[in-house]
């Protein structure tokens, strides 16, 4: 997970053996007014990137040495990299489109688009590189909430949210009633809700970030902690 | 002794004393009283044999053995008595070797101062008339004998000689040797050096030093030289040397060489040339580029002949039932020579390979025209022509032309058979191959699919060899060689001596010829004059000559050894101021004799001595020397021992009668030979031959007239050797004549300057001119104007022997110009040093080549059409770079000129637009090149940048290379080379080497994928540049060798027409090149192909 501040300005990064077709397309990121920067293989990008700049790449894909643009897809992913991928192709196949899509190409141009396609294609592609960054922010934020949670607590949340009763609550965990009430009070206050639907809701949205449950995730951290 | 002391000395101051000296007589004085010799001159000595010393002081009677001495007293006594007294005695006196001598002797009284003395003279004289006549008749018996061993020898091309060992001077020479060698004899006798300077000095001290060698060891010897004779020719010598001891003492040791000298320069002349026509026609049959066969057909003839009497009708029919009998046939046919040509054709390094006969160059399919051939032959056929196929002996199968011809002599024998082949192979595949081609373009075109076609069609492109061999022909010998040796080359003459004047007749009677004052006249006395000729007689003959109408004359004088004139022989005509060899030499001849006849009495007894040294060497002289009578009774035999056993020489041979020694069919021409020379002919001549031996013999009898008798001279020669010789010559000049004549090529014997010395009928063919024209025309004539430049400079690399075959046009004499193949070798030719040109039309060759190109032309534009099928989605990739770039520039200047600060922004679109030109060219320039590539350009060479060459072929296949993502590099060795080339068949064959490489690495995992090109010069050969195309690939299947690359519509890949490597063969050797093909060892193939760079003489192409 990043944690540094994120930068504020989005740049192009133009990713493409052929000069001209660098050039060309850096032409007109820079007259519409975006910061471009061009490199002639993924290699030399994958050096120079940090890693967390905001913005979208534009990569041939077959770039005569070195990785190919699908290559390259792979690699930043592996590096948790969320910035979009516009891959742009001469040859135009459909087994390379599937690939590129699969690893998450935003969108697959030939080389016979427009200027304003092509245009299109980059704003788009800012526009979720936003979007991402804006949504892995909150939830940054709700997760950290979750996180004030016991272990005990948590297990009270996970069997709420499963709709069970107090009274079968406190009778799984051999509490009393009252500590029931108690800690499902805490759950809701620490996770700044005040009806049970709206932690459910939270609850799920988180699932939908992790990946997983949130109190699995919960209680492995508190097993890793201890 | 001495008794002078005891009488008073004549006064030797007196005047007569001086007379007694100087007195031709021998002169004793005598004591009358006591008959002592008080004196003697020097002429006594002389008669003598004894010195003054000796004789002074003795006896009378021990000088003057008769009459006795009393009758001699009495003698001296009565003339002391009688002032006046002189008796005329004939006496004897004895000489200091014992020998008595007739003298006569003369008796005066003589008182000097107061002395008495007897003065006896004597002279050597005869006794009575009588003894005198017959002394007379004796000296003309002695000088006819004398007269004749002179005669004979002077028809011998050779003269007798002796030799002191021990003062290592000659001490004879016959006089014959003067005709031969043209010294004067003197210069043999008195100079010591003159034997080592006439030698030749190539033989000249190996000559010596065996005759030393010989000569110490005690033997006989014979020896062969060269002498150069007088007039700077030179003559072959055959000198038998004997070993003469002296008998009178030193115990045998050889103090004299006495030997025959005989001339044998026309022997050797003879040989010399039958050598050379033999080496002509060794060099012809050797060095012609046709193959050329001698065969023997006789063991088939004969075997065939078999075969008929076993009862076969129809031999034809017959033959084709029985092909195991025709297979036999043509394993009778002997080889009994092959050329050089021959031996490449089969592929043999030498006859022995051909292990004799035929056999082994025919297999089924050569058969059936064999048979024709034999049938053909059989039934007395001549000149047979056909195509046949036959087989090298590494089997090879090769389409051959035959023409094989009988000898003239052999028609029915048929033991001599020319054949001369040709490999028409070539040509016979490329009309299969035109055929074949003409047929896949067709079928290309419709895209039906072709390759069972090609197939066969490039079975047949592997099997053509880079060049046609091909022709054949015959010549046998000069007719020109023969003339030369019956005169060497000159005409012969009819000898024409007018008149004769009788030389006193000029003189008048006074005889007094030396006080006539005449002017010089201009006089043609050109041979050998001896320097002490009388220059006032030379010049009144000339004038009489002049005077009497003729304009050209010869004088010849004869003088004595002291000198003196003996006489003079004019000979003068009205024609030709030079003498033939015969008229000089019958001039010689006749001068000698004078000299003889004039100095016989003074030289008679050194002539009969020399008369025996004649004998002694006529008797072993080879040659039978017969004298006979007018009707063949032999009347003495000089020599000829060796002869005797042949001829049945009787050792006394007066019972003879010539002809009953000869064959009878030499009878009747022996008669009239006889009648001839007996009706005044001067020579006649003889053959015939005598079996001996088993061996037949040739003989040559010349008769010869014997001067003032009925008698005649007749030389036999055993001439068999010469015969042979001429026979040999003869028979070797028809072969060569033959071969000449009959030759398919044209040959031309050329002089080194230039000129035609002689055409065969195929030369006059190609020209189409008549022989007589051909013959004496300078060489440039028959060139085009265009190529004569370069022939000139040609020739001089002829001339250094860099090259000797070249092709080249010849233009005929109706303007025509065709091309023609030359081959050049020199020979001999009439003696002088000649350039033999074999000439052959290519017109057909050349039409078929033409054809050939044309065809493959197409070819090559249809594969370069597939090719850019494979290339063209690459292509397409390749072109839509720079155009979607030159959209996107286009676009964003559009923008920019939109905005509201485009002032600020003007550098900005400057820059833009700049870029967008460079894309626009650069998609231009690909479009460009593609075209290019497809073009059906018209085959022209021009010297082309072959780097601009590689790089646009890399370009061309670069979108194929970067799609299957194959890094490709170029490597230069050296500076950019030009060569001089038909360009888009160099990029075709680049193209489609990369395209391979390209191909083969497409789905081969390979990391980085990489293909080299690499130019560099080749490191043996710096006129060519090599060019390497090589990948990293899989390389070829295990079950294929890198050759079988190079044939057509091999294919590891399912694309393409599979005959782009052998059009690339084709392209590359067309250019002078080769290309090769090389698995790597670690995968990946190499393919390297060599051009030669462009030396900037582009008149050497094509």
């Amino acid at each position: 997970m990043q944690s540094e501040p994120l930068p504020n300005k989005q740049t192009v990064f133009v990713i493409d053996d052929d000069e001209a077709v660098r050039e060309s397309i850096a032409a007109l990121v820079d007259i519409r007014g975006m910061p471009v920067e061009t490199y002639a293989s993924a290699e030399e990008f994958l050096t120079s990137y940090s890693g967390v700049a905001p913005g979208c790449v534009v990569t041939d894909l077959r770039i005569e040495h070195g990785m190919t643009g699908l290559e390259l897809q792979v690699a930043l992913r592996e590096r948790g990299c969320l910035i979009p991928v516009i891959v742009i192709s001469a040859y135009a196949n459909v087994s390379s489109a599937v690939q590129a899509i699969h690893n998450g190409a935003i969108t697959l141009l030939e080389k016979n688009c427009s200027s304003d396609e092509l245009w299109k294609a980059i704003v788009e592609a800012l526009a979720t590189d936003s979007d991402r960054r804006n949504e892995h922010q909150q939830h940054k934020t709700l997760l950290e909430r979750f996180e004030q949670l016991t272990p005990d607590e948590v297990a009270v949340m996970d069997r709420v949210i499963d709709g069970q009763l107090n009274k079968v609550i406190a009778k799984d965990l051999t509490i009393s009633l009252r500590t029931v009430e108690t800690r499902r009070h805490n759950v809701l206050e620490k996770v700044s809700v005040s009806t049970v639907p709206e932690l459910v809701r939270l609850y799920v949205e988180l699932e939908q970030a992790l990946g997983q449950p949130p109190t699995r995730y919960l209680m492995e951290r508190a097993d890793r902690s201890q | 002794m001495s008794a002078s002391s005891h009488h008073p000395a004549i006064p030797r101051d007196d005047l007569a004393w001086q007379l007694l000296q100087e007195m031709s007589e021998a002169v004793f004085l005598v004591d009358p009283e006591s008959l002592t010799i008080l004196e003697a001159n020097p002429s006594s000595e002389r008669l003598t044999g004894q010195s003054r010393d000796e004789i002074v002081g003795r006896h009378l009677a021990q000088i003057v053995s008769s009459p006795a001495d009393s009758e001699l007293a009495e003698l001296i006594q009565r003339s002391q008595g009688e002032t006046a007294f002189a008796a005329d005695q004939s006496c004897s006196l004895t000489e200091s070797d014992g020998r008595v001598r007739n003298v006569d002797l003369s008796i005066r009284s003589l008182n000097s101062e107061g002395q008495r003395l007897a003065v006896i003279t004597a002279r050597p004289g005869l006794t009575d008339l009588a003894e005198r006549r017959r002394s007379a008749q004796l000296n003309v018996d002695a000088d006819d004998s004398d007269q004749v061993v002179e005669d004979v020898f002077q028809t011998f091309e050779g003269f007798a000689w002796a030799f002191d060992l021990k003062a290592n001077v000659f001490t004879y020479v016959s006089s014959r040797a003067e005709d031969i060698l043209g010294y004067p004899i003197a210069e043999w006798i008195n100079d010591p050096e003159f034997f080592p300077r006439v030698l030749h000095p190539e033989d000249r001290d190996e000559t010596i030093a065996y005759c030393a060698q010989k000569t110490k060891g005690g033997f006989d010897h014979a020896m062969t030289y060269r002498m150069i004779a007088a007039d700077g020719t030179i003559h072959w010598i055959r000198d038998i040397v004997y070993l003469n001891s002296d008998q009178d003492g030193h115990h045998g040791e050889v103090t004299q060489l006495r030997g025959l000298m005989v001339d044998i320069t026309d022997t050797r002349r003879l040989q010399d040339e039958l050598r050379q026509t033999e080496e002509q026609f060794r060099r012809l049959f050797d060095e012609s580029p046709i193959a050329l066969l001698e065969l023997d057909w006789s063991g088939v003839r004969d075997q065939f002949e078999l075969i008929q009497n076993s009862g076969v009708t129809d031999p034809a029919a017959w033959l084709e039932e029985n092909p195991e009998e025709t297979m036999r046939l043509s394993q009778l046919t002997r080889i009994t020579a092959v050329n050089r040509g021959a031996l490449e054709m089969f592929e043999a390094s030498s006859i022995d390979e051909f292990k004799g006969n035929v056999g082994s160059l025919f297999r089924e399919d050569s058969l059936t025209q064999f048979r024709e051939h034999l049938l053909f032959r059989l039934n007395g056929g001549r000149k047979f022509e056909a195509d046949n196929v036959a087989y090298t002996l590494s089997g090879r199968r090769i389409h051959v032309h035959i023409s094989a011809t009988s000898a003239a002599d052999s028609e029915q024998s048929l033991d001599r058979v020319y054949a001369s082949i040709s490999d028409i192979t070539q040509r016979t595949h490329a009309q299969l191959l035109r055929h074949g081609q003409s047929h896949v373009l067709e079928t290309l075109a419709s895209t039906i699919a072709v390759n069972s076609v090609m197939r066969t069609l490039t079975a047949e492109l592997e099997k053509q060899s880079p060049y046609l061999r091909a022709a054949v022909f015959r010549t046998t010998s000069s007719g020109r060689a023969l003339q030369a040796l019956s005169g060497a080359g000159t005409p012969q003459e009819l000898v024409t001596l007018i008149d004769s004047i009788q030389i006193a007749d000029l003189f008048g009677n006074s005889g007094q010829y030396a006080d006539l004052q005449l002017a010089p006249i201009q006089s043609d006395h050109s041979r050998d004059e001896p320097e002490c000729t009388p220059p006032a007689v030379v010049e009144l003959i000339s004038r009489a000559i002049g005077l009497c109408g003729y304009r050209h004359g010869v004088l010849k004088p004869t003088i004595g050894r002291d000198g003196r004139l003996l006489g003079i022989l004019a000979v003068f005509r009205r024609e030709s101021p030079s003498l033939t060899p015969h008229e000089a030499d019958a001039i010689s001849t006749f001068s000698d004799l004078t000299a003889l006849v004039l100095e016989h009495d003074r030289h008679r007894r050194a002539l009969i001595v020399r008369t025996d040294e004649l004998q002694s060497v006529f008797e072993t002289y080879p040659d039978a020397l017969l004298r006979i009578a007018s009707d063949g009774t032999i009347l003495e035999r000089y020599s000829g021992n060796r002869l005797t056993e042949i001829l049945r020489l009787a050792e006394v041979p007066s019972e003879q009668i010539l002809w009953h020694l000869l064959p009878r069919g030499a009878f009747t021409q022996v008669r009239a030979a006889i009648e001839k020379v007996k009706a005044g002919s001067r020579q006649e001549t003889v053959n015939f031959s005598i079996a001996h031996d088993q061996d037949s013999r040739e003989f040559e009898a010349r008769f010869l007239p014997l001067p003032s008798s009925n008698e005649q001279i007749v030389v036999l020669r055993d001439v068999t050797l010469l015969k042979r010789t001429e026979l040999a010559l003869e028979y070797a000049s028809e072969r060569f004549r033959y071969l000449f004549d009959n030759s398919p090529d044209a040959i031309f014997v050329e002089s080194p300057e230039g000129f035609v010395l002689d055409a065969n009928q195929a030369a006059c063919k190609l020209h189409r001119v008549q022989h007589e024209q051909l013959v004496g025309q300078n060489v440039v004539d028959l060139i085009p104007e265009d190529d004569r430049e370069a022939a000139v400079s040609r020739s001089n690399a002829l001339v250094s022997g860099e090259i000797s075959e070249f092709e080249s046009r010849s233009l005929r004499s109706d303007g025509q110009i065709i091309p023609v193949d030359v081959r050049i070798s020199t020979i001999t030719y009439d003696g002088d040093l000649a350039v033999l040109l074999h000439v052959r039309d290519i017109t057909q060759q050349k039409q078929e080549e033409d054809r050939k190109r044309e065809h493959e032309r197409q070819l090559a534009h249809v594969s370069r059409l597939t090719m850019i099928g494979q290339l063209v989605a690459g292509i397409a990739h390749e072109i839509r770079q720079p155009l979607w770039s030159i959209s996107t520039f286009a676009d964003v200047c559009v923008e920019t000129l939109g905005r509201l600060d485009v002032e600020e922004r003007l550098p900005q679109i400057r820059d833009v637009a700049g870029k967008l030109v460079v894309e626009a060219r650069r998609a231009n320039a690909i479009t460009t090149r593609m075209f290019a590539f497809a073009r059906k350009g018209k085959p022209e060479r021009t010297a082309c940048d072959l780097l601009e060459i590689v790089g646009d072929a890399i370009e061309l296949t670069a979108g194929r290379a970067r799609s299957s993502r194959i890094r490709t590099t170029l490597t230069i060795g050296h500076d950019p080379p030009l060569i001089l080339c038909d360009r888009v068949l160099i990029e075709q064959t680049l193209v489609n080497l990369l395209n391979n490489a390209y191909a083969a690495l497409a789905e081969h995992p390979a990391n980085p994928r990489t293909v080299a090109v690499e130019v560099t010069r080749d490191t043996e050969d710096l006129e060519y540049v090599n060019v390497c195309v090589r990948d990293n690939g899989p390389g070829l299947p295990n079950d294929v060798i890198p050759e079988q690359l190079f044939e057509g519509f091999f294919t590891t890949g399912q694309t393409g027409l599979g005959i782009g490597l052998a059009l690339s063969r084709s392209f590359v050797e067309d250019h002078g090149g080769a290309i090769r093909a090389e698995q790597l060892p670690d995968g990946g193939m190499e393919f390297v192909f060599t051009l030669r760079i462009d030396g900037g003489n582009h008149a050497d192409a094509e």
